[in-house]
């Protein structure tokens, strides 16, 4: 007995041991961000490897100076805006998509699925100008709908649901199947609640990603007060390209609200099938 | 299809059922719980067409002119003092069309990796989709730009005017495609005593302008470049 | 509709297809139409200088097929994939694995692990440039080498597969801490009674029942690794003498299709890729019956 409860011990601090060297590991371009932020040009600059930490004092007035030259709190707006139009369309798409994938049967079901992964195949490079010549046909530059747009369907997140959806066990269907439960009721009451935490990573994805578009926004939307934060930022970049502490300071500032966001869902994430799983 | 129409009538009358002698909040509560999705499906599907139509038909989609500057610490965006003297200049109506001007470009096609970043991509973009006019950079990397094709010839017949006009200003590239030409291409037209230096202190050195390989708006270019060189005064006249 | 269904099998497929439709219809309007166009595109000497598209055959594939470098740089591309892909898979399968247990700060780590994926990219570039750094870098002067990191085409390639590992791995885990959590916790409970240990739980029941998770993550990133741009974009430029050895396929088409101007070749170099990927999908796919484990 007394071994076992040693094994365990010895078991947690191997596992605290693996996941300290891990999140360090992971911490270091973050840190290395802000502790940027906080020095002085010259300090930037020095590639000297031990030289880590800000020596003559933190710089907290690079905060203030971004803060100051940019008008974030609109910045910010645009960005939620845009990140929350595009999480409740893929959403919904995908989770519709996936669930006919995954469980339906119908005509040209695989055909139709091999076009969901070719689009993943190719490089995103060749959808810009096509996509960028509809937005601008449709009057749709410098408007939240154009910043949207591309991503309104996503066939990631029709592949992620689909496997989400497959992973179900079969019989739980076919009892409300018997039940005389309609297709959409199905889908609603009895599917949908258990993919939760897949729908959950799906708006992970599409939030991480929409934010960290550069592209899309600075050829839609040109114009300082409809713009994104990664693309108002980037008169920025090129302002104080050489002047790593702005920049920095200007890419931490972006960042948090995606960090925020993160540690509020992760619990929707971690609780999601946790529960309602267990009564299965 | 009476099929069809029974089964909807049958499953009206179940729902019919299922809400009788409920309270107002119930029945609201019953609804949303069980058709959220159809209703949000349903309201988007009508909103997003109409107001994709609506845009479509009232929004101001055509462009007077479009301008990029690039690598510039200046201001001369949309509304910055650039952008209103030449819109008065040239006496559009912003109402009917769109003047746009684009001063947060930074890349440098004249050095290595120097086009590898995601203002290039979306400048390439611009270009490619016909909507630029004009852009506007140091002389050397508006030679990488020419290199690559994606600037007019100005040798070509459409904007032959021009090429009379500027001709001691021209600036040559070498294409990187030695099937279109060996031989440097005219592609740039010298502008570094404009007032894009002098007035609204854009540039600093040497400043270029190069006209996008596609462009349908080439008199509205011509406007630009007369502002650019003899704007002041015409302004001082006038 | 085939004649022989049953009622309720035309029901389903009926609303099957009401269902995809959305995302059909999306895909075709914002991605497929410009699939078409490359497709043209690639048999097309696109214009210069303002000419316009010439048709000019097959032209562009004779040259790409010719050409040394398009093999190379897809056989970069897979060496790429054959580092990111299982190095990236086991090490977020590992550390999803000792999250989804009741350990000391499991939300501070899970936070943690997920801040690469929202980091600027300009930090992350900085910091690797740094690390790698022959003169000064960190690498060099712990271990006292001199190693060119990134320029020395015998070690490139590994060191941007490992930035690629350490960029990828935060991504891997939310997904596979999300199949984790479909896993129902009465399995565990059961196998604990039944005095299994824990690595014998691992194999008996999380790998079995999160094969479909696994073999998602496997297969979008393989696809993944196999269209990677992103990172020689930000970590290589072209006076990089190893870049021959390192750039990717992708890599490949920008430098045609964008700073060169020539999207003829660009889009044949797209082509070849697609048609690389589909091939290898299709091998995947035939494996997943075997491999991937339904319930």
């Amino acid at each position: 007995m007394k071994s076992a409860e040693a094994n365990a011990t010895r078991n947690k601090v191997l596992t605290q041991v693996v996941l300290i060297i891990m999140a360090f590991i992971m911490l270091v371009p973050f840190a290395w961000m802000i502790l940027t932020a906080l020095k002085t040009n010259q300090e930037s600059i020095s590639v000297n490897p031990f030289y880590i930490l800000p020596h003559g004092g933190w710089h907290w007035e690079n905060f203030a100076t971004v803060w100051k030259s940019y008008n974030f709190v609109i910045l910010y707006k645009n960005t939620l805006l845009m990140i929350f139009f595009r999480v409740v369309c893929a959403c919904l798409t995908a989770t519709m998509a996936g669930y006919a994938f995954g469980r339906l049967k119908f005509p040209f079901k695989k055909f139709l699925f091999t076009l969901v992964l070719v689009q993943m195949m190719v490089p995103s490079q060749i959808f810009i100008i096509p996509q960028y010549l509809m937005v601008s046909k449709m009057g749709m530059l410098n408007t939240t709908f154009g910043l949207v747009w591309p991503g309104i369907v996503t066939a990631f997140g029709t592949y992620l649901l689909k496997t989400g959806y497959e992973g179900l066990p079969m019989d739980l269907e076919e009892a409300a199947n018997i039940d005389g439960c309609s297709v959409p009721g199905r889908f609603l009451h009895i599917m949908m609640p258990l993919t939760r935490s897949s729908m959950v990573s799906l708006g992970i994805f599409t939030a991480v990603f929409a934010f960290k578009d550069l592209m899309w926004p600075m050829i839609v939307c040109t114009n300082a007060n409809t713009t994104t934060l990664s693309a108002g930022l980037a008169k920025m970049q090129g302002q104080y390209g050489s002047e790593y502490p702005t920049m920095m300071a200007a890419a931490t500032l972006a960042v948090l609200p995606m960090v925020i966001i993160y540690v509020i869902f992760q619990k929707q994430f971690v609780e999601g099938i946790a529960t309602s799983g267990g009564k299965l | 299809m009476s099929t069809w129409r029974l089964q909807m009538k049958n499953w009206m009358d179940g729902e019919k059922e299922k809400l009788r002698g409920k309270t107002l909040r119930q029945k609201a509560d019953y609804i949303l719980t069980y058709y959220w999705l159809w209703i949000l499906g349903i309201f988007c599907a009508v909103a997003i067409p109409c107001y994709m139509v609506r845009q479509a038909v009232f929004s101001v989609k055509d462009f007077w002119f479009y301008a990029v500057y690039a690598n510039t610490m200046g201001n001369g965006g949309n509304g910055s003092p650039l952008w209103e003297d030449f819109v008065s200049y040239a006496g559009f109506d912003t109402s009917l069309k769109k003047t746009q001007m684009n001063d947060s470009f930074w890349f440098d096609p004249s050095v290595s990796g120097g086009t590898n970043n995601s203002y290039f991509q979306a400048f390439a973009a611009l270009v490619d989709a016909g909507d630029l006019d004009v852009v506007v950079m140091g002389r050397e990397g508006l030679k990488g730009i020419g290199s690559s094709g994606r600037l007019l010839d100005l040798r070509d017949e459409r904007c032959a005017s021009i090429y009379g006009r500027y001709a001691d200003r021209i600036v040559f590239c070498v294409p990187y495609d030695t099937e279109y030409s060996e031989e440097p291409v005219p592609v740039g037209i010298d502008v570094s005593d404009s007032l894009l230096v002098t007035k609204y202190e854009l540039y600093e050195e040497n400043a270029v302008l190069g006209i996008g390989a596609y462009t349908k708006r080439l008199d509205s270019v011509e406007l630009f470049l007369d502002f650019i060189l003899n704007g002041d005064g015409l302004w001082e006249n006038g | 509709m085939g004649k022989n269904l049953s009622p309720k099998e035309r029901t389903e497929a009926k609303w099957g297809l009401l269902f995809v439709a959305p995302t059909m219809i999306g895909l075709l309007v914002l991605n497929f139409y410009p699939i078409f166009n490359t497709v043209y595109q690639s048999f097309c000497k696109t214009g210069d200088f303002g000419r316009g598209n010439t048709f000019v055959g097959f032209a562009n594939y004779q040259k790409v097929f010719a050409a040394a470098e398009t093999w190379q740089s897809l056989w970069n591309t897979i060496k790429y994939a054959l580092i990111e892909v299982p190095f990236g898979v086991i090490i977020a399968l590992l550390l999803a694995v000792l999250l989804n247990k009741k350990v000391a700060g499991r939300s501070v780590y899970r936070t943690i692990f997920f801040l690469p994926m929202v980091c600027a990219p300009a930090a992350v570039a900085m910091v690797w440039k740094w690390l790698y750094n022959t003169q000064f870098g960190l690498l060099n002067n712990v271990f006292h080498t001199s190693v060119a990191w990134i320029s020395d085409p015998k070690v490139a390639w590994i060191s941007i597969g490992v930035i690629g590992v350490w960029s990828i791995i935060g991504y891997n885990m939310v997904l596979f801490i999300g199949g984790l959590q479909e896993i129902p916790g009465d399995y565990y409970e059961a196998a604990s009674i039944d005095g299994a240990s824990g690595i014998r739980q691992f194999f008996n029941i999380t790998v079995p029942l999160l094969s479909p998770t696994t073999f998602f993550i496997v297969q979008t990133r393989i696809i993944g690794a196999l269209t990677v741009f992103d990172l020689m974009f930000m970590v290589m430029d072209k006076t990089n003498v190893a870049l021959k050895n390192v750039q990717s396929i992708v890599y490949l088409f920008y430098q045609y299709a964008f700073t060169n101007g020539n999207k003829g070749y660009g889009a044949t170099l797209v082509m070849l890729l697609l048609a690389f990927i589909m091939i290898v999908t299709f091998i995947l796919q035939q494996a997943e019956k075997r491999i991937v484990y339904h319930n």
